[in-house]
């Protein structure tokens, strides 16, 4: 075989068996807008800035118009860039609504107007991991802001175990639980059974819904667990 | 002479695949079978570390081999396996919503891990042939290839095959079979675990020596005495502790007296750690009887 049909058969051979394909994965997730800050309490006569974002079908942050509103304006008020203005004691429900592909998604969370002082405690999340694979994988975490700082830590509980087998185990945070697009990563997992601890900086502790377990040269979700209050 | 074998250790596949001169025994002094064959795995599901079958990312195995069997003396062949093209693929991620690329494919390309070894006769009847053999697994492939490692063409090791071989021949209604067997044992290094092996298969010459039809069985059973796992190392480790049953078929038809072509499919049974999918062998050979 001269030079010139060899290389050709070597082109065809690499065309039908070297070339690079397309998986195509469903990584539809529900539209939501989330209130990234919420507060339980505030003072009569105080203001609060609510931050809220909205997480399109693929859970990745996407600006829109959200609009505010108070269930009792006689005791909180809030504006269309959703500052509320405490009035007077009592409850109220604060919603954040988005219009998005002609449905309307909102979101709400309950405040107390108190006079006094509020307690300003900071917020801790939970959850369950279990495994979604053929791999051993399963515990609880806690999530916790860590005071005075912009971080947040990541508390494996001693019923975590998870299988040492898989090649490039990593574990992340992220709005949608079928892709690490858009995921924030934590980091490789190194630590297979029992307590232990990540600190994830610059994180807020709403930033994220799902704690998620991935095996990154396999491309597949190991498991993980919902982030739940 | 029995087969020669190459584990290719690929992701976490690590898909045995044979090739083979189709005379049973060894070769005469300065006789020889040599083969050129393109090998393709594309995988898109793995056996698990528990043996369930879980989908991944697809990927693509291909090599260029050459295999090459030659007779030193009656008594003793030399043997090579040489993945001179060795290419991986990881496709493309969309996203089913968007449409848009969540995750970008890759390819490596560098040669694999060569095998060389020799084969001694030890017995040889009309009934029986008892041969043995040592190979040598040369880390000459690259183990962390691509941009995050996983694009291996080598395990990056040195391991060593010993192994026994048993054939008979026989026929049936003048058609001529032959069956052998093989027990071995892999000392693989770098914490790797070591390995038992075993073969078994058989074949038949039919349409006047012109094609043989061949079936084939190989177990890996891993002795898991091997430190080497994710915990120790960052992470990020390559199959340690891979075990199959595989079955393969293989058709070889003579061109010419000297000069064929043969196919061969094998695929997974069970396993852990190791693709689900059947991979594909072509080649042309040259055997010099």
């Amino acid at each position: 075989m001269n030079r010139i049909s060899f290389s050709s058969l070597l082109v065809c051979i690499l065309f039908f068996f070297g070339c690079i394909g397309e998986d195509i994965v469903n990584d539809e997730v529900d539209p939501e807008v989330r209130i990234l800050n919420p507060v339980n309490s505030i003072s009569v006569s105080e203001m609060y800035q609510f931050n809220a974002t909205f997480f399109n079908n693929v859970g990745q942050p996407e600006p829109v118009s959200i609009s505010w509103s108070s269930s009792n304006e006689s005791v909180a008020a809030i504006n269309n860039n959703g500052l509320i203005n405490a009035i007077s004691e009592g409850q109220t429900t604060i919603k954040a609504i988005v219009s998005y592909n002609s449905t309307t998604i909102e979101t709400d969370t309950a405040i107390t107007v108190i006079t006094g002082t509020v307690d300003q405690s900071l917020d801790t999340k939970s959850g369950t991991i279990i495994s979604t694979s053929g791999y051993e994988l399963t515990g609880d975490f806690t999530l916790k802001m860590i005071e005075n700082t912009n971080n947040l830590q990541l508390t494996l509980g001693s019923s975590y175990k998870a299988s040492s087998s898989l090649p490039g185990l990593y574990v992340y945070l992220t709005n949608n639980p079928n892709t690490v697009a858009n995921a924030y990563e934590i980091g490789p997992v190194t630590i297979f059974e029992g307590s232990h601890t990540y600190t994830i900086p610059n994180v807020g502790i709403n930033d994220y819904s799902y704690l998620l377990y991935w095996c990154k040269p396999f491309g597949v979700k190991v498991g993980g667990g919902d982030i739940n209050n | 002479m029995l087969n020669s074998k190459k584990t290719l250790t690929v992701l976490l596949t690590a898909l045995l695949f044979s090739t083979v001169s189709f005379s049973q025994w060894l070769k005469p002094k300065g006789k020889g079978y040599y083969k050129i064959s393109a090998w393709y795995l594309n995988t898109n599901q793995h056996y698990t570390d528990s043996g369930d079958i879980d989908p991944n990312v697809t990927r693509g195995y291909f090599n260029l081999n050459f295999f090459g069997d030659y007779g030193i003396s009656d008594n003793l062949d030399i043997i090579a396996y040489v993945p001179f093209f060795s290419r991986t693929h990881r496709n493309d991620v969309l996203s089913g919503t968007t449409g848009k690329v969540i995750a970008k494919g890759e390819v490596f390309n560098s040669i694999g891990d060569i095998d060389i070894g020799i084969e001694l006769k030890f017995l040889k009847t009309r009934k029986l042939a008892l041969s043995g053999g040592i190979f040598l697994g040369l880390p000459t492939g690259n183990s962390s290839g691509g941009s995050d490692k996983s694009f291996q063409t080598g395990d990056g090791e040195f391991n060593q095959l010993v192994r026994v071989n048993f054939g008979i021949p026989f026929s049936i209604s003048e058609v001529p079979f032959y069956s052998k067997a093989y027990l071995g044992f892999n000392n693989r290094t770098k914490n790797y675990s070591d390995e038992f092996r075993l073969g078994l298969e058989t074949g038949l010459n039919i349409l006047n020596n012109k094609v043989w039809l061949i079936g084939r069985s190989d177990i890996i059973k891993s002795l898991k005495n091997g430190s080497l796992n994710a915990q120790n190392n960052q992470g990020n480790i390559f199959a340690n502790n891979i075990e199959y049953v595989s079955l393969g078929g293989e058709i070889a038809y003579y061109i010419s007296k000297k000069f064929g072509i043969s196919f061969y499919y094998a695929g997974a049974l069970s396993g852990r750690i190791i693709a689900a999918n059947p991979s594909y062998s072509l080649g042309v050979f040259l055997d010099i009887k």
